[in-house]
This record gives structure tokens, sequence and C-alpha cells, in this order.
């Protein structure tokens, strides 16, 4: 049997939302939170320049 | 004489060298195996018995013109059905990807066909990699979980179908899964093994990596996966392992007992034991990885959640649900976040040999609805750093335990001698499911 054949009830489905969008929003908070250093020097968030 | 089915790779391959056994005939005991235990176990997504023989064949001619394809030579390994492999279905353990089947090997697969191993089968996982369960069931007791995703690589080495599998892990789907299923499993370096050829599930944080009985396989797998030449017998002057102060407090007795008595094992081993206090930024660590991780997986089912949405399973219809509301400045700031907190890591890891935790809060859970907890393992794949799992032990009903190492970026010698050093003063990797789980009589 394939896994997505493995069937959840509405209501657990509803709370499984719950738990990720609550773990996921705690996450994204954790991280605004989060004290940056002003960006003084470029971050390697882009291609490589030679 | 310890029958086929229970060695390790190193002593298969020891043994066909020496003449004692054909490849062919090794497969066969491996093969008979399955037969009688796959029915409880459920760990594969389909076996090539057909190619796996003309594999066999092929390196019992080669031995007898003494041509010794490589360190594998004869070896069989169970592959997790999202490496591409050329002519055999590759499905990710999901209906939409049905009778999609490659045209070329993933690298990692390549590697391992170069190295005389022979490809056994597909293994059962999650389906992409995700949260729904595979009908793998754990080999110790067949109403747990066996983990995942890496589940059915993690349950066939633990049954004895093969001494080895290779898996991928994102959050945790190598270590927990082998910790679960009692064998070790290895996460190494990020990029250190291809995952070129490798059907993907959150692209920056996912790693290929080998699972296996002992550490003397992990680390004969990792130099044919990685291609890394190394010495494989590293030995450290002056072992140092940190217990960390927070994150890792053991789930229940059984876990915090069985960590406590592989502390006094590596002690006894000359390994000193020294608390450490983890990055004040370590919690943004694993909270990066958790929006990264989600944020991808929706980037990368994009196209396949606006056209099949009705088929997506329900857990990973939700995390990509999640993850698809996840803004670009969130993500681009936990990819920040990531990089500065796996700096402060490297910076601890520099200073000690490995951390040392438990693999996972609590051993296998009840029934087939859910595959375990990640919480443990998931920062390592944020960060990119090498982590290994070792069983240490057994709950009260026989559920093995995982002890976790975790090293500096490229170190996984250290972690292969630590791993030694620890089996050498603890055994639990000798030990074998029940023959009556495995429905063995």
């Amino acid at each position: 049997m394939m896994p997505d054949q493995v069937a959840m009830t509405d209501e657990q489905v509803r709370q499984y939302r719950e738990a990720v969008a609550a773990l996921v929003a705690a996450s994204l908070q954790r991280l605004r939170d989060y004290q940056l250093p002003a960006a003084a020097e470029p971050e390697p968030l882009g291609p490589a320049h030679e | 004489m310890n029958k086929p089915a229970n060695w390790s790779a190193v002593e298969a391959v020891r043994q066909i060298r020496a003449g004692g056994i054909s490849s062919s005939e090794y497969l066969e005991s491996l093969l008979s195996h399955i037969h009688l235990t796959d029915d409880r176990v459920q760990a594969w997504a389909r076996i090539a018995e057909s190619g796996a023989r003309a594999e066999a064949a092929r390196c019992d001619e080669a031995a007898a013109r003494g041509d010794w394809r490589g360190p594998l030579h004869g070896v069989p390994v169970a592959i997790k059905d999202n490496f591409d492999t050329a002519g055999l279905a590759t499905e990710a353990g999901s209906a939409m990807m049905a009778n999609r089947i490659p045209s070329k090997d993933a690298e990692a697969v390549a590697r391992l066909r170069s190295s005389g191993a022979i490809v056994l089968g597909k293994t059962a996982m999650t389906a992409f990699a995700a949260m729904d369960p595979a009908p793998t069931r754990n080999p110790w007791n067949t109403h747990h979980t066996p983990g995942g995703s890496s589940s059915g690589s993690a349950a066939a080495v633990a049954a004895r179908m093969c001494s080895v599998a290779i898996g991928t892990q994102t959050a945790g789907s190598i270590l927990r899964p082998a910790a679960y299923c009692g064998v070790c499993g290895l996460k190494p370096t990020y990029e250190a093994i291809s995952r070129s050829g490798v059907i993907a599930c959150a692209w920056s944080m996912d790693h290929a990596g080998p699972i296996a009985t002992n550490v003397d396989d992990l680390a004969l797998m990792f130099g044919v996966l990685s291609g890394r030449n190394g010495d494989d017998v590293a030995h450290i002057d002056k072992p140092v392992v940190g217990v960390p102060d927070r994150c890792f407090e053991p789930g229940n007795a059984a876990v915090a007992d069985a960590f406590d008595r592989a502390l006094q094992s590596l002690a006894k081993a000359g390994v000193r034991v020294v608390p450490v206090r983890l990055p004040d930024g370590f919690e943004a660590l694993a909270a990066s990885g958790i929006v990264v991780m989600y944020a991808e997986m929706a980037a990368f089912h994009r196209k396949r959640l606006a056209e099949r949405r009705d088929e997506f399973p329900p857990r990973l219809l939700v995390l990509v649900e999640e993850g698809a509301a996840i803004s670009a400045a969130d993500y681009i700031n936990a990819q920040r976040i990531r990089r500065m907190e796996t700096a402060a890591l490297s910076q601890l890891l520099a200073s000690i040999t490995a951390l040392v935790t438990p693999t996972t809060a609590t051993p296998a859970p009840k029934g087939q609805g859910q595959t375990g907890d990640w919480t443990f393992n998931l920062p390592f794949s944020a960060s990119g750093h090498p982590s290994m799992t070792l069983p240490c032990g057994f709950d009260g009903i026989g559920l093995p335990i995982g002890l976790q190492l975790v090293a500096a970026h490229g170190a996984e010698d250290e972690l292969f001698a630590l791993g030694r050093l620890f089996q050498q003063h603890s055994g639990w990797h000798e030990q074998r499911p029940p023959q009556d789980a495995l429905g063995m009589h």
C-alpha cells in the first residue's frame, strides 16, 4: 500500500494542520525576534562574483 | 557458522574474496531471508531479483578471473526509493510518481555499482520523504513505527535482509529510523555525498547517507559514496565529547538510563565527557531549519500542487500548504540566521571531538499512523554538520535506543573513530530483532 493511501480523518487532518501551523508560527516569531547584526558586510545570498 | 544474513558488509566481502561463498550464494541467502520476513516488515517497494542475480553472476565471473570490482564486490545494497536507479521504478513513495523509470542512476547508485555492489531493490519510504507513513513496520516490534522517511532502508538492515542501505535526511530521516530500528546511520556533512539523481525534499537541507549494522560498514559505505579515500581508522588523540546543556532532554527514563550508560561506556573507552553550553542562538538554528525546510518543500511541489492537489497525501499537503505561506523575506531571514548559527555551532564543535545526545527523545512510538519525532536531528540537517547514530540500549519492551554523535564539518573520520571506541566497549550493535517479531520460528 502506498503511503498516499494512508487515510486520516478530517479531525486528525485539522489537528495536524493546527500543530504544523503553530510550529511554523513559533519558528517565524523566534527568527523575527533574533537580533541580526547590521549588515555591514555583504552577505553571500546571491551568486559569487569573481 | 554465523548465517550469511547476519554478516556485516565487511565480513561478506572478506568471505567472498576468500572463496568461502560466491556472490550468487550470498545473494540467494539474503533473498530467502527476505521472502521469509518481508510479509511482516514490508521494507521493500520492489526487489530487483533478476537484475541482482545477473549482477551477482557477473561478480562471480569477475572473481573467477581474479578481477575484483571494488570494495563492495558482491554486496547487495538496499536503495531508498528516491534515488534514481536506471531501469528500475523510482517512485519516492508516491502514487503520483507511479511507473517512473529513470534511464540513469543517481550518482550515489552509480558509485555503489562501480564499487561492485549489487542493487538488491528499492526500499519503502514516506511519500516524498515527508511524514505520511510508509507501510513498513519496526522489525523489533511490528506494532511500532520504524520511523521515516528512510523507513524501509532502516528496517531492511535491522531485519538483516541486507547488510547496508542508503537513505536521505532532511530533518531526521536517516538517524531517526536507524535509531528506532536499532542500527547505525550516518548523515554526513552537507554535500559530502552527491544528491544528483535524488528526488528532492528540501534542496538546501537534503543529505544522502548510509545505514548499516556497525561503524566499519558505515565507514566503508561513506568512502564509496563520497569518493573520499581517507584513512578510515583515524585515531583521535584525547577524544572529548560534549553533553549539551539543553534541547536534548530524554523523553523517558529508559532513554535517560541508556544515555547515561552510553556516556559511562565512552568514559571507560578513554573518552572525556564534559558538559557544554550550546550557542545562545541554537534554538534559532532549529527554527531556521523548520522555515527553510517547509518553504523549499512548497517550492518543490508548487506545480504538482497546482495540478494534482487532490492526490496529495494528507500530511504532505499540510506541510506544503503551510510552507507556501512563508514569505520570501522570512525565508531569507531564516537563511541568514541559519548561516550565523551554523558558524556559532562550528565554533563549539572545534573545541571538542563531538557533541553527544540521545538520537531521539523516546524509542519508536506505537502504531503505524506516524513516524516519530525529528527534533533532536533537525538542527544538524540545518547546519550540515555530520551526525551519526549508534544503538546504545533498549527500553523495557525491547525497543532500541540510539546515541547521536555530531562532529565538525568534514570530520566523519572522527565520528567513525568515536563510534568504533563505543562499539568496542558496548556491543549493542550485535543485537538482532527477535525471530518471532520477524515471523520466523
